[in-house]
């Protein structure tokens, strides 16, 4: 985790450049889709945000088991950091889908099991996110947030299979490898995105993980200045 | 509206957001490192006194 935040710099720098690159190839590279003409070009921001926060939400689950057998408060600090990076993620691909949903089916939203689930997901981050600031207790807010954050990534393989179990408006889940009927130059734009959110990610990741470390520096002074008095 | 301008509001929303984001954060890391550095500068000074700037002044 130290590492994260010490490559800040090379981090924020390559993520810039592949924005850069991801934007060029999403908007003017690839080809319009043979259906949805140019509204596809969402998509390369679309999937990469939901992946994005799918990986936030994984670290969230593994942070907060670490954290409840080590009792380690790097593991709290990382679950903390992971959630709030997850929520925004999520935020993201749900306002960016809606904006997709008006020219293809006509509507902002509607009640189809991909999108009522991913808002779901959301109001349960949201709602682990709400709980670290109301709890004043620094360990009954890290054993219940832990809590929190194993019980609520439940709802990522129902999210995730959704568009399976479910009839579903949705798309189905894309197999890059697997699937012929995507151009190439659909699959290098989407792969570049990809990239380039994920290593934002991980410069935002270190970033808050810095804050969290000095936040939790800040408190332990106060602490131990309030036993003094 | 065109495909276009959807196209347009979909990536303000995704890039304008993280930006944003990233801003907000980059302005919360320098708070919380300002109040640590003052924090810690008391602290030495609570332990020193003689570097204390409300120190009265010798006579």
């Amino acid at each position: 985790m130290g590492w994260l935040q010490r490559q800040g710099y090379l981090l924020g720098t390559s993520s810039l450049a592949l924005f850069i690159l991801g934007g060029y190839l999403a908007l003017f590279w690839s080809p319009p889709d043979m259906y949805q003409g140019n509204a596809m070009r969402i998509l390369y921001v679309h999937v990469p945000t939901i992946v994005v926060a799918y990986i936030a939400f994984f670290l969230v689950l593994v942070a907060s088991a670490l954290y409840l057998w080590k009792r380690d408060w790097k593991w709290d600090r990382l679950a903390a950091a992971c959630a709030e990076l997850g929520v925004l993620f999520t935020a993201i691909t749900l306002a960016v889908g809606s904006v997709w949903a008006k020219p293809i089916w006509g509507v902002w939203w509607t009640w189809d099991p991909r999108l009522t689930t991913t808002a779901i997901l959301f109001v349960i981050y949201a709602g682990y996110l709400m709980l670290r600031t109301l709890q004043p207790d620094p360990i009954a807010r890290a054993k219940q947030s832990a809590i929190v954050g194993i019980v609520g990534f439940v709802d990522i393989p129902i999210v995730h299979y959704s568009v399976s179990w479910w009839h579903s408006l949705h798309q189905s889940n894309l197999n890059l490898t697997t699937d012929p009927t995507l151009d190439d130059r659909m699959e290098v734009a989407l792969l570049v995105n990809m990239l380039a959110f994920l290593v934002f990610f991980l410069f935002l990741l270190g970033q808050r993980l810095r804050l969290a470390g000095l936040e939790q520096r800040r408190d332990e002074f106060l602490w131990e200045e309030a036993q003094r008095v | 509206m065109s495909n276009w301008a959807f196209v347009a509001i979909a990536y303000a929303i995704a890039w304008g957001g993280i930006a944003t984001y990233a801003l907000v954060l980059a302005r919360r890391v320098a708070q919380a490192r300002t109040v640590s550095r003052r924090l810690e500068e008391a602290a030495r000074q609570e332990q020193d006194p003689d570097l204390a700037c409300d120190a009265p002044p010798a006579p």
